[in-house]
């Protein structure tokens, strides 16, 4: 698949129905979407869940796509909306319960982040409103605005939700360098 | 300035430096700041560059099952488990229950037709050979026709059903909330339906209908309840 009018001819031919076009659209872009849904859900079971009825939507639906924007995008976006729902519907871990007192162990931050397992061991232990907006805006590079009009907030709570989940993540990443000292505002 | 900045500022600097002039200037002086500035950079630039994850194998045959338009072969009528697995149907005045025991019974009658078209086709069939009279298979195409289209109908009421008792989470969170535990309910059963019927339209449609439902509920009662808890606070 080496441009859009390529791929705008699998998506002719997944809407007739030719199952060897939808499979080799889901082959592009199973890991995108797969990983959007289980870094938003947090979970293993949630995200293959939410996979699966983002790609039997998205073929369902393809009369709805456009072609304003690449499938990728497209069923990319079906992803992020349907794991949003899902983590409504399943409220799956409150701020109470979650990553207070865990931490990776690492003496420092430079430890940590290049290694991915641990980054994303670090993601699941967020509470889930602190990582999906961490999750949308600084892996999916969302902006606010938009993160705002996904969830129903205002783009202040989306950015108070974000530097609250960076400081979260940063305290269970590694001991600050400021741990020992004061921390409260200037 | 003996004071350092809280994380939650370091981050908002971090991403609108122009927003805090006084924050950015006690970085300009301060070292441990500067270097837990520089952490968080790192770390924010870490997230953007995490890898794509592998989606789990065998995701590709289950999603195709589950797509309408091929016909699956049916090897024995549809039973569906109706033991609760996630939230006890019984608890909630009996309609999950009952939209569980029409699903079942809508791929009882969509099963029948299955086999009644393979057996049409397929002479090895056991059932055909019990169709020697072109009268009875006659007779029996219009009982199959008619279990089936007893149960499409069986799936309209229920979608009249939460149509007809959608609640404003507003007025009601309540009640609201028992109708979300029983489109919960719905969806539980018509994923069950998708297992013994993955390629039925119907079910498909049907599911995809309710899971929209529940969904635009349960966005509506969050911001209603959000609302509230603002309010209290």
């Amino acid at each position: 698949m080496e441009n859009r009018s390529e791929e705008r001819q699998l998506v002719e031919q997944a809407r007739a129905g030719d199952r060897h076009a939808m499979s080799t659209l889901y082959h592009k872009y199973d890991r995108r979407v797969y990983s959007v849904a289980r870094r938003l859900t947090g979970d293993d079971d949630l995200a293959q869940d939410v996979a699966q009825d983002a790609w039997i939507r998205a073929f369902q639906k393809l009369e709805m796509f456009r072609g304003d924007a690449s499938f990728g995008t497209w069923v990319y976006r079906i992803a992020t909306n349907a794991a949003l729902n899902r983590l409504r519907s399943v409220s799956r871990r409150s701020e109470a319960e979650s990553s207070a007192d865990w931490t990776t162990g690492a003496a420092s931050i430079d430890d940590v982040v290049l290694n991915q397992r641990l980054l994303q061991e670090a993601l699941d232990r967020l509470p889930d409103g602190y990582r999906t907006v961490l999750v949308l805006h600084d892996v999916q590079g969302l902006k606010h605005d938009e993160i705002a009009t996904m969830l129903g907030v205002t783009v202040g709570t989306s950015k108070s939700q974000l530097h609250k989940a960076r400081a979260r993540m940063r305290e269970m990443l590694a001991p600050t360098t400021m741990e020992s000292e004061a921390g409260s505002d200037v | 300035m003996s004071e350092h900045l809280t994380l939650e500022r370091l981050s908002a600097v971090l991403d609108e430096p122009g927003a805090d002039g006084a924050a950015v200037a006690h970085l300009d002086a301060c070292t441990a700041c500067q270097r837990e500035y520089e952490a968080m950079s790192r770390m924010r630039m870490a997230f953007s560059g995490l890898a794509e994850l592998e989606a789990p194998g065998g995701a590709w045959s289950r999603i195709e099952a589950a797509l309408p338009a091929t016909v699956q072969e049916a090897e024995e009528p549809a039973v569906i488990d109706l033991r609760p697995r996630r939230r006890p149907f019984g608890l909630f005045g009996g309609w999950p229950l009952q939209a569980a025991a029409a699903l079942v019974l809508f791929v009882g009658g969509l099963t029948l037709g299955m086999r009644l078209r393979q057996a049409g086709i397929n002479e090895n069939i056991p059932a055909v050979a019990s169709l020697q009279d072109g009268g009875e298979a006659a007779r029996q195409i219009d009982a199959d026709q008619a279990s089936y289209q007893d149960a499409l109908s069986r799936l309209e009421q229920l979608r009249l059903r939460t149509v007809s008792t959608a609640v404003d989470p507003a007025d009601d969170p309540a009640a609201a909330a028992a109708q979300l535990i029983y489109l919960d309910a719905l969806v539980a059963a018509s994923r069950e339906a998708l297992r013994e019927a993955p390629a039925d339209p119907a079910v498909n449609d049907f599911l995809f209908e309710v899971i929209d439902e529940r969904d635009a509920l349960n966005a509506q009662l969050s911001n209603v309840l959000h609302a509230a808890t603002a309010e209290y606070r």
